[in-house]
């Protein structure tokens, strides 16, 4: 597994509670119905810590699935 | 080891098979003990370790098996990672425990969690709660904090966890909040309170405090957080008249306090606001006499004088939380226009850990007595080498640190906090430079217990609780040399044990920052502490001269002062009845509003103080008996430690039955509730001569005749 999937495999396995979570680039507040507001800050909150980076309003808005988080922070350079 | 040092690390291990040359590479990396790393070199550290696992379980092992001759923090922490992603969680505990010592900050916080996960994986959760705390205690960033609340809530469901009071907590905010409950529930079990916490819905706090059927009645909180922010106010730039807005706003909280003491029985925190990093009208804001920024600091104030004035209420000074934070970081514009999250994520464990320091204060478990080190902690350099001409204090750079933390240790001892020395030197030379050096501000009559010697200093620390009469939990231990408060935590886990830094011009920002002493009212008890610490070692000299016990309770001519309940004791009394452990026949822990609550219902009420020829003891017996059934039913009764053995409970017991006698009920009923602390009272009412807990009103109780008592509690009616 790539560094980056592992790194955000296990801010997702945090943030949902949930230590046998698979990460997918499909995850979304679509197919996840525990992706509420409250999650949503905590995996914005935890990729800015843990890449070192900070989200804008609309990065943090349009960030609703694991290949849109990957876009925003590969654009950021982070997590090479 | 700096961060393009592990970058370089990470190269070379991102691509296994790991050859003979990168593999030498790596461990002298490894090894190497320059600096420790930061946290966020330690997380990538684990995921690197993650990542390798879970490609090849085989490589990741045989790395961590090379990985065991490299000493450095990097090196540790790696193969302790490695370990853990193997499952080979009893050898990973192994690899964490040497770092534990070494680290400082927020990597120790890491290194502790990563110790209790690995533990309570290997099957010792009796080893894992210690490392579990001091990571809930010490960490400051919410990934950390709430991982460590998760672990919390899956490891007690396997074993019970070392609580030392349980309490139901309300949030009620104007903004998003949510972000606080698993970072508080954390820091609130490395004070040893088990929280139970329920957060109201967004903005509606008015609601769930008048609404007899909201969520949070049912909740049945015991302590309600009010948390209104700055925003929420809807003040404008410049008031046209501040007055009445601070009045209005003031009493609309007045009526919520009195609505979620008088219903819900709760103690209440609230907040006050913060006068935001930002106005257009910049420094005006607070020079105009309508000015937003002066309407806020008026208001915070009037809040202060309006809970002043309030039974149970605190007001948490977020003001002075932000400050210390830093307002620029306090808000996250980003998270704030999305979510209505305030304050920022990053900032949530400074309010967290404030807020826990108050709910420290309303159960009864602030810290008592701080023990000190005295070289390197209360000056520079070693007494009994450098001489009192020799060592740092006053006088140049160094010195005036140690002259500050001194000052800072004085003011704490004057709001009831006990200090004790605890130094391994010969107890002349520790005494000397309390005696004779300029610039010392502590001096004996500060010290309310001081124990010199070449004892282990657990052995010190013990004696010092039994001295005090305190239990080890309310100790804090301040020592310069790791090696001690190492020693000190292993044998004394109950101990508070503070991470000094190595500098003495961070001391007191180390140990304020704790937050430990935070009280909800300073009481006279408080402010005569250590001289009564003082009076009862010159009692225990007289004692051992004394021939019996009735000889040398005679000479220490005792006097005793019943009164019932009133409004300038109550704080004192609510105080004893929720920290008193050893002397409590029922340990019933209750808040200011839950006592009013049972005078009002005609509850007969004893508060004793007393004194003797030493010293006065102050307020430190409190009896509470409640009619039922044509008796008395004697609901709560306890001593302060101060005034034990000295034959007051038979004073409270005769004034009890001749009450009982006059007003003709028939008899008082006794009730023992055993706790690990109170076994010296399971007999208490068969001393006194009870027929199993009852007493008929109709036989006589002689009280002892060589303590003089005066009581005011026979005349019907409290005074409250």
């Amino acid at each position: 597994m790539a560094l980056i999937d592992q790194r955000l495999q296990q801010i997702f396995r945090e943030a949902f509670e949930n230590d046998k979570l698979t990460l997918t680039d499909s995850l979304s507040p679509e197919t996840m119905p525990q992706w509420d507001s409250l999650a949503h800050v905590k995996l914005i909150t935890s990729c800015e810590e843990e890449f070192g980076v900070k989200f804008t309003i609309e990065e943090t808005v349009e960030s609703t699935s694991v290949a849109k988080l990957k876009a925003v922070l590969a654009a950021k350079g982070a997590g090479r | 080891m700096n961060s393009a040092s592990i970058e370089l690390g990470l190269l070379l291990l991102r691509d296994p098979p790991y050859s003979a040359v990168k593999l030498s590479e790596l461990l002298d990396l490894a090894s190497s003990r320059e600096t420790v790393c930061s946290a966020a070199d330690l997380t990538r550290l684990e995921r690197l370790a993650g990542s390798i696992a879970s490609d090849n379980a085989e490589a990741a092992l045989d790395l961590a098996a090379h990985l065991e001759s490299a000493h450095g923090d990097c090196g540790c922490w790696l193969r302790a990672a490695l370990l853990e992603a193997c499952s080979r969680f009893e050898e990973a505990a192994g690899a964490l425990r040497f770092l534990q010592e070494r680290a400082a900050g927020e990597e120790r916080a890491m290194v502790m969690l990563a110790s209790a996960r690995n533990l309570f994986a290997a099957g010792h959760p009796d080893q894992a709660w210690h490392p579990l705390a001091e990571a809930c205690k010490s960490s400051a960033v919410p990934r950390t904090l709430r991982n460590a609340a998760r672990l919390l809530a899956q490891a007690r469901k396997k074993a019970e966890a070392p609580f030392r009071r349980h309490c139901r907590i309300a949030l009620l905010s104007t903004t998003t909040i949510d972000f606080l409950a698993p970072i508080l529930r954390a820091q609130c079990f490395g004070t040893g309170i088990d929280a139970e916490i329920y957060i109201g819905p967004f903005n509606q706090y008015e609601q769930e405090i008048r609404d007899p059927s909201s969520g949070l009645t049912r909740f049945r909180p015991e302590v309600v957080a009010i948390a209104t922010d700055w925003r929420s106010l809807g003040l404008r730039d410049e008031e046209d008249s501040p007055g009445e807005v601070i009045r209005e706003h003031t009493a609309r909280l007045e009526s919520l306090w009195r609505e979620a003491r008088e219903r819900l029985g709760a103690t209440v925190i609230q907040f006050n606001h913060e006068t935001p990093a930002f106005d257009a009208l910049g420094h005006m804001s607070a020079a105009l006499p309508g000015g937003r920024g002066r309407l806020l600091r008026a208001i915070n104030l009037a809040l202060w004088e309006a809970a002043g004035r309030t039974q149970g209420v605190t007001i948490l000074d977020v003001d002075q939380i932000a400050a210390r934070f830093g307002k620029d970081r306090w808000t996250d514009p980003v998270l704030w226009y999305t979510a209505k999250q305030y304050p920022a994520a990053e900032a949530t464990p400074a309010l967290g850990r404030q807020l826990t320091a108050l709910l420290r204060a309303i159960l009864g478990l602030t810290s008592k007595c701080l023990a000190l080190d005295l070289d390197g902690v209360l000056w520079g350099g070693v007494i009994g080498e450098d001489g009192l001409a020799g060592i740092q204090l006053g006088g140049g750079p160094a010195g005036e640190a140690f002259v500050d933390f001194q000052r800072y240790l004085a003011s704490l001892a004057r709001t009831g906090v006990l200090l004790a020395v605890c130094s391994k030197n010969n107890p002349e030379d520790a005494v000397l430079p309390f005696r004779q050096h300029p610039e010392m501000v502590l001096r004996e009559r500060n010290i309310a217990v001081f124990m010199a010697n070449w004892k282990p200093k657990e052995e010190n620390l013990r004696a010092i609780a039994a001295t005090m009469n305190i239990g080890l939990d309310a100790m804090v231990f301040v020592d310069d040399n790791p090696a001690e408060r190492s020693r000190v935590r292993q044998n004394l886990p109950e101990v508070e044990v503070v991470e000094m830094p190595a500098d003495p011009a961070q001391y007191v920002a180390a140990l304020s920052r704790l937050a430990l002493f935070e009280t909800l009212a300073i009481t006279r008890e408080d402010r005569t502490r250590t001289a009564s610490i003082q009076e009862n070692l010159a009692r225990r000299t007289l004692e051992s001269t004394a021939g019996s016990v009735d000889d040398y309770l005679a000479h220490l001519d005792i006097k005793a002062h019943l009164a019932p309940f009133d409004e300038a004791n109550l704080p004192r009394i609510v105080q004893l009845i929720n920290k008193t452990n050893q002397f409590n026949l029922t340990t019933r822990r209750r808040g200011d509003a839950e006592v009013r609550a049972l005078l009002a219902a005609g509850a007969y009420t004893q508060a004793m103080r007393a004194g003797d020829r030493f010293g006065d003891s102050g307020l430190t017996g409190v009896l509470i008996a409640i009619p039922e059934g044509g008796g008395l039913r004697v609901d709560t009764w306890l001593m302060s430690c101060r005034v034990l053995g000295r034959r007051l409970d038979e004073v409270m017991f005769a004034a009890l039955v001749r009450y009982a006698a006059e007003n003709h009920y028939t008899h008082i009923e006794g009730e023992y509730i055993p706790t690990a602390k109170n076994g010296q009272v399971a007999d208490l009412y068969s001393r006194l001569g009870c027929i199993g807990f009852r007493w008929e009103t109709g036989r006589a109780f002689a009280a002892p005749a060589m303590i003089e008592c005066t009581d005011l509690t026979q005349r019907t009616g409290a005074a409250v």
